[in-house]
């Protein structure tokens, strides 16, 4: 496994006529990189891009090909699982291997996100947390190049919140981590990041370096910096003192 | 023990299992009728001297009534998939109500329509109700129910026009009724060629799709994203499917349950790898079809009663069962 480029340039995403998506630059290398943003705001949409899964305008290049040539050496994890509901979770990890010559061995993957107890039981059956967390294991089971995981915390308690960051952060050591994220409290654990609103970048950089206003702006709510151990975190003020 | 191996183990447990009682249901295809009972042994020496009719007559109806119960499996658990719906099945979907309406529309202009027509009509209006099904259903919704509803209108529209035709053919209607039930009783052994033949290229057609079919379990999204090109994949598959259980309407008229149960049984049973389940499916349905059918034999005396009475009485309590513990 090795890292791999993504390169953007005057990318515009269209749906029903309207601008959904559009970037004029962006270049992300190894690391772990967040895209920020309200609902709505088309994190989705750039994920979606970069997996070679809707069509654009502009030029994307994903590990030195189009994203749709380099579909083999990525995984792309959808905010919501759309899975047949016959299937087991084992089935969903093993499916998820299409096109891919040396994936991860089922168990191996299961075992590194804690759920290889579940790989027998029904993936419809399993809670919205487990199946976060199966569908975290089907996407590094790829052994990807680059990682594109939509809403990967959502659903997920603090310890595996915990867990799936620290397996996100280990794999960015090597390989291109792509995550969203609606909530501001996530800022600090990327390395860099794109704040979104309306389709369009309020933000592209180091996330140590973000503007506490923007994030207001973006949000349109009060948001309170802290500083943890020489690390920014971002929170919501509270909600009934607006 | 590993999960993986038990995983294995489990897999090997129901193919051998469902293919012993296969092989001893054949058997017992060729020895049991309503003219009595022989020795499966000297059933199957006879064929090699010629062949005593009885035996010939009742081997061509077990074969036909294998790969009956084996192709609308191949076919029900193809639309599972192509449909991520697990209540898909070529007799709900409306497919076979179509293809029964292509064979017997025929028969309004000839008495004995070119067995080629036969199977081209079959197939081609299994297709059209297949498609009808898709647009009404995503016209009405697009999801799990619309696509059923769907399927069932469908079906019901067609089996209107299947009646209209028939009561426009004096004295072929006996025939007819058993027919539309399902019956292997009046196989002859150039249609169940003809028909092996599209169900086997069928099913090795889908095999060879079988990793693209598995990814469409994760939703069409992720298996894009895995590089499948869905729509076609999807097209292909479903034809292919139709044109299996449409040529299964053309050998034997329309049978129910069988492609829905049978995939589900196995699915429950080894999980949704769709290459393994590809091949529990086969067997086991083609085991609950010669199973069904022995029971018509045995039920029937002298005249002949449809499969489909037979399948569904069976397969209703079964279906319920299996309903019950997916939660579906």
């Amino acid at each position: 496994m090795s890292a791999c480029t993504v390169q953007v340039k005057g990318l515009t995403v269209h749906a029903g006529g309207l601008r959904i998506l559009g970037v004029e630059e962006l270049s992300w290398g190894r690391g772990m990189h967040g895209v920020i943003g309200p609902n709505g705001s088309g994190k989705t949409t750039l994920l979606r891009t970069l997996s070679g899964v809707i069509d654009y305008r502009g030029t994307v290049e994903v590990c030195g090909h189009s994203p749709k040539e380099a579909r083999s050496m990525v995984s792309y994890m959808p905010s919501t699982p759309v899975v047949d509901p016959l299937a087991r979770a084992r089935d969903v990890i093993e499916a998820g291997l299409y096109g891919v010559s040396r994936g991860l061995d089922i168990e191996e993957a299961a075992e590194i996100l804690g759920v290889r107890h579940l790989l027998d039981r029904r993936f419809s059956t399993l809670s919205g947390g487990e199946q976060r967390l199966v569908c975290i294991a089907r996407a590094i089971a790829r052994r990807p190049r680059l990682l594109l995981l939509d809403e990967p915390l959502s659903f997920l308690d603090l310890k595996n919140s915990v867990k799936v960051l620290r397996l996100l952060r280990e794999l960015s050591s090597k390989i291109t981590v792509i995550a969203t994220s609606h909530e501001v409290e996530y800022v600090s654990v990327f390395d860099d990041i794109l704040v979104l609103r309306d389709g369009s970048p309020a933000y592209i950089g180091a996330s140590s370096n973000i503007p506490r206003g923007v994030l207001e702006e973006v949000y349109g709510v009060g948001i309170e910096e802290l500083n943890l151990r020489g690390k920014r975190v971002f929170l919501p003020r509270d909600p009934f003192k607006l | 023990m590993k999960p993986q191996s038990q995983n294995g183990i489990q897999t090997g447990v129901f193919l051998l299992t469902s293919t012993l009682t296969l092989l001893a249901l054949l058997m017992a295809g060729v020895s049991v009728g309503s003219t009595g009972v022989s020795n499966p042994l000297d059933s199957i020496r006879s064929l090699g001297h010629g062949g005593d009719p009885i035996v010939i007559y009742r081997l061509t109806r077990t074969v036909a009534a294998a790969l009956l119960g084996l192709g609308l499996s191949v076919s029900g658990l193809t639309l599972q998939y192509t449909l991520r719906n697990p209540m898909a099945d070529p007799y709900l979907l409306g497919v076979s109500s179509g293809a029964a309406f292509g064979v017997l529309v025929l028969y309004l202009f000839s008495p004995t329509p070119p067995p080629t027509l036969v199977y081209a009509s079959g197939l081609l209006w299994g297709f059209i109700a297949f498609l009808i099904v898709i647009g009404v259903g995503g016209f009405i919704g697009g999801g799990p129910t619309s696509l059923i509803v769907a399927g069932v209108s469908v079906g019901y529209g067609f089996f209107g026009l299947i009646v209209l035709a028939m009561a426009h053919m004096p004295g072929a209607q006996r025939f007819s009724f058993i027919w539309l039930f399902g019956t292997v009783a009046y196989v002859t052994r150039e249609t169940l060629l003809v028909t092996a033949a599209i169900v086997i290229s069928g099913t090795a057609g889908l095999a060879a799709y079988s990793q693209k079919i598995y990814t469409l379990i994760l939703g069409d999204e992720v298996a894009r994203a895995s590089g499948v090109d869905v729509e076609r994949l999807r097209l292909v598959a479903a034809f292919l499917a139709s044109s299996i259980a449409a040529s299964l309407v053309a050998l034997a008229g329309p049978v129910g349950f069988l492609g829905l149960a049978a995939p589900w049984a196995t699915r429950l049973a080894i999980g949704s790898n769709y290459r393994r389940a590809l091949a529990g499916s086969m067997i086991l349905g083609a085991g609950a079809a010669v199973a069904s059918d022995l029971v018509v034999r045995l039920m029937s005396g002298g005249g002949e009663i449809p499969l489909t009475a037979v399948t569904a009485l069976f397969g209703a309590p079964i279906l319920f069962y299996l309903s019950k513990r997916t939660g579906w």
